[in-house]
């Protein structure tokens, strides 16, 4: 049976939001260095830009293990290029909405799980917070 | 049965479950299905990933991060020197590990592929646990990994394929699939043990 899945909080939220604000920005990141690159930039080039050894370069365009703001900064402005960031509210509607979702036909449509009806029952001799649960 | 069936009978049954990203706006890119052991490895404070690392490190935030950049199709990094995920050599063949290399101590997740974009994981490991990569714990994670893909696909086997592009179609760097020739396991599997006289 699977586990309920407790939502993330306090370190692991924080970690998880870490984690990907740093995988985005290596994206963009990344996406801009393939554009100079195919107009001739060389990882060299790019460090003499900013002051850095190439093998810094070389490393840190490879994966996005020790990137921080710096990191970013650098490369942005390395590359000649601008940061433009934007934080939505979860329940905002997205600027450019697809209707390709990769789980179509993929799994179990709402239709096909079985909704148990739960029986709450709620005793006299029952302290004010226990709530027994069965099954009807 | 179809692949499509397959999952959906397997998702009816509880053994697997999708992974979908609740923490975003975007819809997903690629799928991904984690069994009952490998959440149970994520979300249980008790598991051996979370006992090494449960709050105080947050492992747990950076995997889900990691989970959710493959299903939202975020960079597949393969490069000569750093990896999202690679393909560890058989056998068993079509192993592959997603890395999770920050904090310490590191989680491999450990699956196969279904189909194009489509993995599923069967288990999370300590990267502490499996030791070096010619271990004998590498090779029965690798063991246990196909074992269970035995028992919940017994009739289709992994997707195989030469190069990384036909196992991810999109937003992944052009590279091997396959680990670096140096951390490799060794091509016999089980590392015999040296008689010491």
């Amino acid at each position: 049976m699977a586990l309920i899945a407790a939502p993330l909080s306090g370190r692991a939220l924080a970690e998880y939001g870490a984690e990907r604000i740093r995988n985005e920005a290596f994206e963009q990141v990344c996406l801009l260095w393939e554009r100079r690159k195919a107009e001739g930039w060389t990882q060299k080039q790019l460090a003499d830009e900013i002051g850095r050894d190439p093998g810094w370069v070389s490393r840190n365009l490879s994966a996005p293990g020790n990137w921080t703001v710096r990191t970013i900064g650098a490369f942005v402005q390395g590359l000649n290029g601008e940061a433009e960031m934007k934080v939505a509210a979860l329940e905002d509607p997205v600027d450019t909405p697809t209707n390709y979702d990769a789980y179509d036909g993929y799994i179990l449509e709402e239709s096909n799980i079985i909704q148990l009806p739960i029986r709450i029952d709620v005793h006299s001799d029952m302290k004010p917070y226990q709530i027994s649960l069965g099954v009807r | 049965m179809s692949m499509t069936e397959a999952l959906k009978a397997l998702q009816l049954s509880g053994e697997l479950e999708p992974w979908i990203p609740v923490r975003t706006r975007q819809k997903p890119k690629r799928r991904l299905f984690l069994t009952t052991e490998a959440l149970q490895d994520l979300r249980d404070p008790n598991s051996a990933i979370n006992l090494l690392a449960w709050n105080n490190r947050a492992t747990r935030g950076r995997i889900e991060a990691n989970l959710d950049l493959w299903v939202l199709g975020g960079r597949v990094y393969l490069n000569k020197k750093r990896r999202f995920m690679c393909r560890l050599r058989p056998p068993p063949p079509e192993i592959w590990e997603v890395r999770v290399t920050e904090p310490q101590p590191q989680v491999r997740l450990f699956g196969r592929f279904l189909e194009p974009d489509t993995l599923i994981l069967t288990k999370f490991r300590s990267r502490n646990e499996l030791g070096d990569k010619d271990s004998r714990a590498w090779t029965t994670a690798m063991r246990d990994c196909a074992r269970k893909w035995t028992q919940l696909f017994p009739t289709i086997p992994p997707f195989s394929a030469k190069t990384v592009h036909e196992y991810v179609t999109e937003n992944c760097d052009d590279y091997g699939p396959d680990c670096c020739p140096a951390e490799r396991a060794r091509p016999g599997g089980i590392r015999r043990r040296k008689n010491k006289k």
